[in-house]
């Protein structure tokens, strides 16, 4: 079936099967729509049918409180029936030459560990190689729980069949309830991506500042991962804020302390804890880390003053710390927006 | 900032940069979002959404935003906020 996308800059036309979303047929065909979640809560795919019909996959996604009229949907939660011409009120490109296009992939899950009491990792084994970029996500869609969920990658390979998650368990949340049942290691996953476009190459240049909450240090595990291996803190700073609620609540502290060892004159990385002062043994445990007290975006805002030049910021992490750092970037650093960078899962 | 209703039913943003007032279209170009929900420097709007900003002044697009910002001419009298026809 064709699908013709009229965007503020031009149009596109791609195929899209049956069932299929519309979002993920044109990503997968190397265009690319707008998006931020992929899975039907942040509104950002929202676009216009102009003529056709649609099927709505999922009525409930709460992204559909950004639809104003009858004619709007989610691009990410809709098939086609049938050819259909759509609008989206943005200028769309098409994927850069070489870029990491997005595609239905499938895998093997395994290696699933309990990091906290409520913080899960697990492997999946790909198939096939995939490339992606450090700092971007998999939709994954486990065997019995309706719909897709988004994981961003906590390691960085090249063409590599093995992708690292880590996700904490939400009351109610079918993904994390799922991955929390007994027997599950071998379980066949389905996955589309890579997505997101809060994305790490060494050619970036600038001082990095990574901003996390809870299970969003996943994506910055990626990017440091990436920087680390191309000694990107030879010559850049880089400074990490990971906010948890106590130090009971943290997790990957070894590895932090790794990367910190390796580059210990240019990379900073201090935890946040919210809910307890910093136990007096902390730094002993952790030497080349640094803790303070407070939620992440006041720490990270106390220290970093005056650092801020040719600086980019990844941010990640619970809606509400997201949006306090970054009005910490916006109205306190006067961060130029382009230089703060996060996908976000509403 | 303030969303405010004006006569006709048209919403709008009523900024008040130090005392000096603009108003603006109430939701974003790009997604309608409200821009009450917005971030406001005294200088420059932003859209929290997708960060999305204009000069508020002018109501020119700045770093990410694709589209201008519709303004409107005000007139101040008093404790009262006219726009222009």
């Amino acid at each position: 079936m064709r699908a013709q996308v009229a965007a503020r800059n031009r149009a596109h036309v791609f195929d899209v099967g049956p069932r299929e979303r519309i979002l993920f047929a044109g990503l997968a065909q190397g265009i690319s729509l707008p998006y931020e979640c992929g899975s039907g809560t942040c509104g950002t795919c929202k676009a216009r049918l102009v003529s056709g019909h649609i099927d709505d996959l999922w009525p409930q996604a709460p992204g559909r409180k950004f639809l104003k009229q009858a004619n709007e949907f989610l691009m990410c939660q809709c098939a086609a029936l049938g050819a259909v011409d759509i609008e989206v009120s943005a200028n769309v490109y098409t994927l850069d030459p070489g870029a990491c296009v997005p595609a239905k992939r499938h895998g093997t899950l395994g290696d699933v560990r309990r990091l906290t009491h409520d913080v899960i990792a697990f492997t999946v084994t790909l198939d096939g190689p995939c490339d992606f970029q450090a700092g971007q996500f998999m939709l994954c869609e486990f065997p019995g729980v309706e719909g897709y969920r988004g994981y961003s990658m906590v390691n960085f390979e090249r063409a590599t069949n093995r992708l690292d998650f880590v996700v904490k368990k939400k009351p109610g949340g079918g993904g994390s309830a799922w991955l929390s049942g007994a027997g599950i290691d071998g379980a066949k996953v389905a996955l589309f991506g890579p997505l997101g476009a809060a994305t790490f190459t060494p050619s970036l240049g600038k001082n990095l500042l990574l901003i996390a909450g809870g299970s969003g240090i996943a994506g910055m595990m990626s990017i440091l991962d990436r920087a680390v291996q191309e000694h990107y803190f030879i010559q850049h700073n880089g400074h990490v804020f990971f906010g948890v609620r106590t130090l009971n609540d943290a997790f990957y502290l070894d590895e932090l302390s790794r990367y910190r060892q390796a580059f210990s004159q240019k990379l900073s990385i201090t935890i946040a804890l919210s809910d307890e002062e910093v136990p007096a043994d902390a730094g002993e445990r952790y030497p080349m880390l640094a803790f303070d007290r407070g939620f992440v975006h006041e720490v990270a805002a106390k220290h970093m003053t005056g650092k801020y030049q040719n600086v980019r910021a990844y941010l990640a992490g619970p809606p509400q710390a997201v949006d306090a750092a970054m009005r910490v970037l916006l109205l306190q650093a006067k961060l130029p927006a382009i230089e703060i960078k996060y996908d976000k899962f509403n | 900032m303030k969303e405010c209703d004006v006569e006709g039913g048209t919403k709008v943003l009523v900024v008040n940069a130090g005392g000096e007032y603009f108003v603006c279209q109430a939701t974003c170009p790009h997604q309608e979002i409200p821009l009450c929900e917005g971030l406001f420097d005294g200088e420059t709007l932003t859209c929290h959404q997708h960060l999305w900003q204009w000069n508020i002044r002018t109501g020119e697009a700045m770093g990410l935003a694709e589209q201008p910002l519709q303004k409107f001419e005000v007139a101040v009298e008093g404790d009262a906020i006219y726009l222009a026809e």
